[in-house]
């Protein structure tokens, strides 16, 4: 999904990080669970989204409020 | 010893005979390509990440590695944004910001699959919705997943 998202946007890139080779950022980033995802160092969450809560997550994270929200 | 066996590697081809819309340049960074590396875990994690995108580029003419080292190619490290290591930039008919961080082993072999399919595909399957949000977004949006190979 993620991955997605980059391609769709020319706003939006995506880094898919193996934790446990890079400890330090897992350990930055409190990765205690996968998948973890952050998004501009200021939103995360844990696991699987629905597409629209995570385009939510993103939207939110670039600032934008009007983007679904993340329960949803 | 091959990573991908005889029936895997002949799932993975077909896949990508069917799947595989534009050509995908896979650029791999290392810590160093050849001549001096640099000794322990980091470099043999390196090195098997290339043995596994090797062998994955020999499975379709539509995908192309190149092999950099980032001490030796700073300039094209920074060019793709590029700071750690391993580190493969995968890219289609643009660069679309798609990255994979460390060696794509286990469950993250198909991570890797996706990435190269959906890249090569280059226009994603996302709802009307999730298009419109994505249009309007203002500022940049850097999205960091965290996996594990188990």
């Amino acid at each position: 999904m993620a991955a997605l998202l980059a391609i769709a946007s020319p706003r939006v890139r995506t880094d898919i990080v193996e934790a446990s080779e890079f400890p330090d950022m897992a350990e930055r980033y409190n990765v205690y669970a996968v998948p973890k995802i952050i998004v501009n160092e200021t939103t995360e969450f844990v696991g699987a989204q629905p597409e629209g809560a995570f385009v939510g997550y993103v939207a939110q994270a670039a600032g934008l409020q009007e983007g679904p929200p993340p329960s949803e | 010893m091959p990573f991908l066996n005889d029936q895997d590697a002949a799932f993975v081809r077909k896949r990508f005979e069917q799947e595989l819309s534009h050509d995908v340049t896979l650029e791999f960074f290392a810590p160093s390509t050849g001549g001096l590396t640099l000794p322990g875990q980091d470099a043999e994690i390196a090195e098997y990440t290339k043995q596994i995108l090797t062998e994955v580029a020999g499975l379709s003419p539509k995908i192309q590695l190149n092999l950099h080292s980032l001490i030796a190619e700073p300039e094209v490290a920074q060019r793709f944004g590029i700071t750690r290591t391993p580190a493969t930039a995968v890219i289609g008919a643009e660069d679309y910001g798609v990255r994979f961080y460390g060696m794509p082993a286990g469950y993250e072999f198909a991570t890797l699959l996706e990435l190269i399919i959906d890249v090569s595909k280059g226009s994603p399957a996302l709802a009307e919705g999730s298009k419109d949000v994505l249009g309007k977004l203002q500022e940049d949006a850097h999205i960091q997943v965290f996996v594990t190979p188990t």
